[in-house]
């Protein structure tokens, strides 16, 4: 790890999977010193407002507003390396959703995203338990249809045949993720391996739920991407993060958060995690 | 895997400043993607890379189960490995998940259906596996997507079928006959007839090569299953070895497989019943090591031009 090494790295994912809340917890973690973390902010430089502003709202347990298409922005941090001293500047593309899902409906790149993205040497991709279309086939519903043609919800919008058309929005979500990465492998300037961490959002949800690990959740519920990325591991050097930025559910958990320190409300687990409040150890994961 | 050439952005860039921290980005000018629909065969014919290809013809008169067999295969992968197979890529996702979207409950039908294939073209969807005993532990996969009137008028005109070029680079001939309708008395004659015809026309017109696996398969077999009848086993193992008598030795392989795609209820049936065994064959079994080439040759020093201009005056692709 250098200085003159490139340390850009793409943010990926889909509407509401936590790309800005982790941005928010991570420039609030590398400013104070309540958790142990391996990167330390070295100092501010230009403009931070859309940092601050983000983090800001996160300490204040307040959701971080969503980013939208007219207020994607490129974010840099100057870092310090704990152990080594040395100086690290991290530069992340905060893009919306929106502007993911466009690439799978509309099939292109903003030409910023593509400049971006040549000279980013790995990514993290975002993928919010709570909120994902899984592929559910008529012959294994039917006791569901029943209820909503019942509850008069099935929708009036069908076409001739009694069906409604083809929606590329509802389309599996891992079957979307598999084509943002194919777009990104399929690039000629793609120089594999690719460095990918994927970011299993809200992970204290999921581990409400039941006990996992973030890679088998991904081979659970997304075995479709999971096995694209087994059988690209040339192409993609991956590995699996269950992340909570907020911590718990700022209605009904707010009272357990408030007395905790603010990043320590903060959750990481997966391979080679040690401290399970440091963000800071994916990215250095990302740059190893 | 290799990745295609494709041209270059059609705007100019905007470089980021990580000086320049939280700099609003600049109004986006758009790069093109790929389309992810069906390939033609300019864009199948690319494929051909660090990989081998296997091609898999699927035939058969409308509404034996062309598409169905297809969108199933994409949807199993969807819940997991099929056998040994993982999926590692495809350049035709979307086209995949249009034909899956009438099986699911986001099309709010009750009962689930495939959309048909529309007369155009010859088309082509792509998956690729990953696998044991596989080069590279890689496979590259094209099935044809061609709708069954076509298959009909080759059945019934030698010249029609010699329009139908991708036969010679095929290798793997799916033959689906319909069980729906073999349960039928008074069509199952017809329907063994006229699959008959269908595989004698593509063999008599040249096309189709010796060499070739012809894979009848006995498609929505749980129709024939449910029926429970001692009679229609007994009808198809009577049809089975007429078409050994007729074919055996016209082609490199003549085997025969029954399959659900998505059966009724039916005990012992699951979604998807014989493709694991399909997919293992297609993976492991090829008649031969060949380029391949899906373009007639007249027209391949025109399309060559055109792929020529696609290369150097186009920022789109619809390659990987």
């Amino acid at each position: 790890m250098s200085e003159s090494a490139s340390n850009q790295f793409v943010m990926i994912g889909l509407p509401a999977t936590g790309k800005t809340s982790f941005l928010a917890a991570l420039w609030y973690l590398v400013q104070h010193g309540d958790v142990e973390h391996g990167l330390t902010l070295e100092r501010m430089e230009g403009d931070s407002k859309h940092l601050n502003q983000i983090s800001s709202v996160w300490a204040s347990f307040e959701a971080v507003p969503r980013t939208s298409i007219n207020s994607e922005r490129i974010v840099s941090m100057v870092l310090i390396e704990t152990s080594t001293k040395k100086n690290i500047t991290l530069t992340f593309p905060d893009l919306s959703g929106e502007s993911f899902m466009s690439q799978w409906v509309d099939r292109h790149f903003t030409a910023s995203y593509e400049e971006f993205l040549k000279e980013s040497v790995g990514g993290v991709l975002f993928i919010s338990p709570l909120n994902y279309h899984k592929p559910v086939r008529i012959a294994s519903a039917m006791p569901l249809l029943k209820e909503m043609v019942e509850a008069g919800q099935a929708n009036e919008e069908k076409d001739d045949g009694g069906s409604i058309p083809w929606d590329p929005t509802q389309a599996p979500t891992q079957v979307q993720l598999v084509e943002l990465l194919q777009f990104i492998a399929g690039r000629e300037y793609f120089k594999p391996p690719f460095r990918l961490a994927l970011v299993i959002s809200a992970w204290d949800d999921v581990l409400k739920v039941k006990k996992t690990s973030p890679t088998k959740w991904l081979a659970d519920e997304m075995p479709f991407l999971a096995q694209f990325l087994e059988s690209n591991r040339r192409l993609f050097d991956f590995n699996v993060y269950g992340v909570s930025a907020q911590g718990g559910d700022y209605d009904k958990d707010v009272d357990e958060l408030t007395e905790m320190t603010a990043s320590e409300r903060i959750l990481i687990e997966g391979d080679g995690v040690r401290n399970a409040h440091d963000l800071t150890e994916l990215l250095t994961w990302l740059m190893r | 895997m290799t990745t295609p050439p494709q041209g270059p952005p059609t705007s100019a860039p905007v470089t980021p400043q990580p000086s320049a921290a939280a700099a609003p980005v600049t109004v986006p000018d758009v790069i093109d993607l790929p389309s992810g629909n069906e390939l033609d065969a300019l864009a199948a014919a690319e494929l051909q890379g660090a990989q081998p290809v296997r091609l898999i013809v699927v035939a058969g008169p409308v509404g034996a189960g062309k598409t169905t067999l297809l969108a199933t295969l994409h949807d199993l992968f969807q819940t997991g490995k099929i056998g040994d197979y993982a999926f590692a890529w495809s350049r035709t996702l979307p086209a995949f998940e249009r034909r899956c979207h009438l099986s699911r409950i986001a099309s709010e039908r009750s009962v689930a259906d495939t959309e048909r294939t529309k007369i155009g073209e010859v088309r082509y969807l792509h998956t690729q596996i990953s696998g044991p005993e596989l080069p590279e532990n890689l496979l590259d996969l094209l099935f044809t997507d061609v709708n069954g009137e076509t298959f009909e008028l080759a059945r019934d005109s030698i010249a029609e079928c010699q329009r139908l070029h991708f036969l010679k680079m095929a290798d793997h001939f799916l033959l689906l006959i319909d069980c729906e309708k073999i349960i039928d008395r008074k069509k199952r004659n017809q329907v063994i007839h006229e699959a008959m015809m269908l595989l004698r026309s593509c063999l008599d017109s040249g096309m189709l090569p010796a060499s070739c696996f012809v894979n009848v398969l006995w498609t929505k077999y749980d129709f024939a299953a449910a029926a429970a009848n001692g009679e229609h086993a007994s009808f198809l193992q009577k049809a089975t070895e007429e078409f050994q008598k007729q074919f055996g030795s016209r082609v490199g392989r003549l085997s025969f497989r029954k399959v659900a795609a998505r059966p009724a209820d039916v005990d012992g049936l699951e979604f998807g019943y014989g493709l694991p065994e399909l997919l293992q064959e297609w993976a492991t079994e090829s008649p031969r090591n060949r380029t391949m080439n899906l373009l007639p040759d007249e027209e391949l020093g025109s399309r060559e031009s055109e792929k020529f201009l696609q290369r150097h005056f186009h920022s789109t692709s619809d390659s990987k």
